[in-house]
């Protein structure tokens, strides 16, 4: 009876899909990035969403006739694929998270190659030497920093939520942290596992 | 001649405290000189033509000299004087100073004073460097003495100064030209400003300084900086370029120095995180007056007046313990009509990563604040004709007036103020009349709020908020919706023009932890029919990624009306429903159960037009019109049965049904009579993201559907 008992119950693992993780970080990363991503890194091609767009899968059926008196127009919206285990990046929240980050690189750039910013150990940025940004800018950058990590807590918050996990939420970050430093172009600085400051090569 | 030498000399000075101890260097030096030599030889041997005294070691509680030898001599033009120590050293003195030598060429003798009007002194080494100065000495009698040094080279600057010791009292005038400042750093107490600091700069000082005995009774000391750059290791206190002038002036009474200040920075950049100002083409005066309390070390500030820009002032008093550098309590005016400048200055650093951190505030403000340990205990302050935009476009106030004041005493302050309009996102609200209570930690209404809008209102009748400035926010509310625009909603968010009002009754809308929960509903009348919706929730309404949970029914709705709005063919018939579960995430769906079809029991015609079917068609294989390729595309309009439309939406995917077909998929329009269209789709699982773009690519008078 134990033995029926023991042979009935059935766990379920749900186990978190980190090499999936791990291309989609690399592209948003690199999508921020933009052309300062390090080239070094191997390239791996990820498709945005599961759900993609291809037109090809469409079925245009046309109009039928199916008698003189009845006229049947089928509804084709394409149906979706079957779901296999990856890592969805494409909702709305999170294009919008991508935007609002990739169009203030730009206005990073600088202060990550002084080394006044640099990418920590956590998925975020912070300022590391205040000395190196003009006493002007001070606040601007520091609305930056402080927009910047807004975004990346929302977007692994995001990431999580958008593919129903959000358990999933502090693996995501690591990964991130990983990839981030792992993308960083040559001369930006960052903290390595122990906190301690290292600049990219 | 005679000659006359003492060695291993001990001589011991009675013991005084020396708190100015710097000072008494100079008086202990001229009595070393003259007390002890020249009374000496006025006593014993003023007939001497050549003196000398030589000793191993001077020396009292304060200070010490070695190799101490006086030579004194009668030439033709009087009397000679010279003076070598082989070193010295002065508790005042961080280090020793070594190869003094005095000379006098002419010692005047006049009655029972001397006079050396140009002698030189010379010093090989020292913490200041070695020195050659011009020295004028005049001794009076023992109780009478002035002595004028020229030519000292301090901190890289000229220095001179002029002392005068009569009885117990003494003056001493000191200048010191373009000194560098981090040289001047060494002489100064410990920590006043740290070593590890970046420091540069040039100074120029003029100080009066007179006491009695040890003890400073009076100081007035003017100084003005030039190029001043300083910097801490962190970069948390810097300044660039920075030039002014520093003027104070005190006088001791009993324990307690009384006295003013003013301070002038005219040019220069200065950050001290998280401020920073730039005084090229504005300076800031700062003026104190005061006294100080040596005993207990605290500073009590009795005026003070900060003006910068020329519409920002600040004036007020405070209670400083120097000791703990705490702030006991202080009382501050403040008035300035370019509230812009003090937002970009003071508050917006502040505010950095709140909500607060990028808006654009015109206006002034004129109150008062009080402090007390260092936290605001009171504020008060009359708003003038504020204008406050958020740059996110999440809401404005223009033209706001009245008074806000706040207390940390149990007891609340009645606080109001008027706003001539403004707009919450894109929504525009006219004039508001806002009477509150503000309480230690949070607000609540005093008078309902009533809030013009979409020509309807919404009218607050409570408020109650908790936690606004320390703890997690909490607030309650209950409103009541009252005829507010479609039109005018739909208007201001560029929709399609709706007809029809928006009412409803919310009693309880609560706020914690990010989430906003409504109790009550509001009914959507439009189209003929209602939209009652319920179950409302939104996360973190202001936040990156806001969060919209509700409940939906919908009844009596016109599809003539809806179409016509949407211009979407033409669709006669009656319409009901429901949406449960709606999450819209970033105002977008992400997921919900709908259900969209004919009453049962419609008394409306049910007719839909061929260009209704084409649309739809299009919705479903994103190309229109194929009904006109068929011998149909005479009919312009059609009879339909039933319309029916089930959707479950989760994340990307789309679960679609309809009425039941028997064969595989479903009807969304059940055709009825003849020429009978039916219009039946096949595909249960569709991508959410191609319905929509499809929707979108359904022009609607000359717009697109969003």
């Amino acid at each position: 009876m134990i033995a029926l008992s023991l042979a009935a119950c059935v766990t379920i693992n749900i186990y978190f899909p980190a090499a999936a993780a791990e291309e989609a970080a690399r592209v948003i990363v690199r999508d921020v990035l933009g052309d300062e991503a390090n080239p070094d890194q191997p390239q791996k091609s990820q498709p945005e969403t599961q759900q993609d767009d291809d037109q090809s899968l469409y079925q245009f059926n046309s109009t039928k006739l199916t008698s003189a008196a009845e006229t049947i127009l089928n509804f084709v919206i394409p149906p979706a694929h079957a779901a296999q285990p990856n890592i969805d990046i494409s909702s709305p929240s999170i294009r919008k998270l991508r935007a609002s980050m990739s169009k203030r690189q730009s206005k990073l750039t600088g202060f990550y190659r002084s080394g006044a910013l640099g990418f920590t150990n956590k998925g975020l940025i912070t300022i590391r030497e205040l000395k190196k940004i003009p006493l002007k800018d001070r606040n601007r950058v520091k609305k930056l920093v402080a927009d910047e990590n807004g975004d990346r807590n929302s977007l692994y918050t995001e990431i999580a939520r958008a593919n129903g996990h959000p358990e999933w939420e502090q693996s995501i970050r690591d990964i991130f942290a990983r990839v981030w430093i792992e993308e960083a172009p040559k001369g930006y600085w960052y903290q390595n596992s122990k906190g301690k400051w290292q600049r990219s090569k | 001649m005679g000659k006359f030498q003492l060695h291993k000399v001990r001589l011991s000075f009675s013991r005084r405290s020396l708190r100015h101890a710097g000072l008494l260097l100079f008086k202990s030096l001229s009595y070393l000189v003259l007390g002890v030599s020249l009374l000496s030889i006025s006593r014993t041997a003023v007939s001497l033509s050549d003196f000398s005294i030589q000793t191993d070691k001077l020396m009292s509680d304060v200070w010490f000299a070695e190799g101490v030898v006086l030579n004194l001599n009668q030439t033709t033009d009087g009397l000679s004087l010279h003076l070598t120590l082989s070193e010295f050293s002065h508790q005042a003195i961080p280090g020793s100073v070594k190869g003094i030598e005095f000379r006098c060429a002419a010692v005047q003798q006049v009655n029972h004073s001397y006079y050396c009007p140009q002698g030189s002194l010379s010093i090989e080494e020292s913490p200041y460097g070695g020195q050659q100065a011009d020295v004028e000495l005049n001794y009076i009698d023992s109780e009478h003495i002035e002595i004028k040094l020229d030519g000292l080279m301090i901190a890289q600057g000229g220095v001179s100064l002029d002392l005068k010791l009569k009885n117990s009292s003494w003056q001493l005038s000191l200048n010191g030209l373009d000194l560098n400042a981090d040289e001047l750093r060494a002489l100064l107490p410990r920590d006043t400003v740290p070593m590890s600091w970046d420091l540069s700069g040039r100074l120029s000082i003029e100080a009066k300084l007179s006491g009695t005995t040890s003890t400073l009774q009076q100081a007035e000391v003017r100084t003005e900086i030039k190029q001043l750059n300083y910097a801490d290791e962190e970069g948390l206190q810097v300044a660039e370029n920075g030039s002014g002038e520093l003027y104070f002036q005190a006088d001791k009474s009993d324990r307690r120095w009384i006295g003013s200040a003013r301070l002038l920075l005219d040019q220069g950049q200065y950050y001290s995180d998280p401020y920073y100002i730039d005084l090229t083409e504005s300076p800031l005066h700062l003026t104190l007056k005061g006294d100080w309390a040596t005993t207990q070390n605290q500073l009590h500030l009795k005026q003070a007046n900060l003006q910068w820009l020329p519409t920002v002032e600040v004036q007020g008093s405070a209670q400083i313990d120097l000791t703990e550098l705490a702030l006991q309590q202080a009382s501050i005016e403040f008035a300035t009509d370019h509230l812009d400048q003090l937002y970009q200055s003071i508050i917006q650093p502040m505010v950095i990563g709140s909500m607060a951190d990028e808006l654009e505030i015109t206006g002034g403000i004129e109150g008062e604040m009080e402090l007390v340990d260092g936290e605001v205990a009171l504020f008060r302050s009359e708003l003038k004709s504020i204008d406050v935009d958020d740059l996110r476009g999440v809401f404005a106030l223009y033209d706001l007036h009245g008074l806000l004041a706040w207390s940390n005493r149990e007891n609340g302050q009645a606080s109001h103020f008027n706003v001539q309009k403004g707009h919450l996102y894109q929504i525009p609200h006219g004039p508001l009349s806002v009477n509150l209570q503000t309480l230690p930690n949070g607000i609540s209404l005093l008078k309902p709020l009533d809030i013009q809008l979409l020509g309807g209102h919404i009218i607050i009748d409570r408020l109650d908020a908790k936690n606004l400035f320390y703890g997690s926010p909490e607030w309650e509310t209950g409103a009541e919706v009252v005829n507010l625009s479609l039109q005018e909603l739909s208007t201001a968010f560029d929709w399609p023009i709706l007809s029809g009002e928006l009412n409803g009754r919310l009693p309880r809308m609560h706020y914690q932890d990010e989430s906003l929960d409504f109790d009550g509903a509001l009914q959507v009348d439009v189209f003929g029919g209602r939209i009652e919706v319920e179950q409302l929730k939104i996360k973190q309404p202001l936040g990156r990624v806001p969060e919209l949970f509700a409940s939906a029914e919908l009844t009596g709705l016109d599809l003539e009306q809806i179409t016509r709005t949407f211009s979407f063919g033409h669709i006669e018939g009656g319409l009901e429903g429901k949406v449960n579960d709606l999450h819209l995430l970033n105002w977008e769906p992400v997921a919900f159960q709908a259900q969209f079809n004919s009453p049962e029991d419609d008394d409306l015609p049910h007719r839909i037009s061929q260009r209704a079917v084409d649309d739809l068609t299009s919705i479903g294989n994103g190309m229109g019109g194929s009904l006109q390729n068929t011998f149909l595309g005479i009919f312009k309009e059609f009879r339909y049965n039933r319309i029916e439309l089930r959707a479950t939406l989760d994340g990307d995917l789309a679960e679609l049904g309809g009425i039941d077909h028997p064969d595989e998929g479903y009807y969304l329009v059940k055709g009825a009579g003849l020429p009978r269209i039916d219009v039946i789709a096949r595909n249960r699982r569709v991508a959410w993201k191609t319905l929509v773009e499809r929707l979108k690519n359904i022009r609607v008078e000359g717009m697109e559907v969003q």
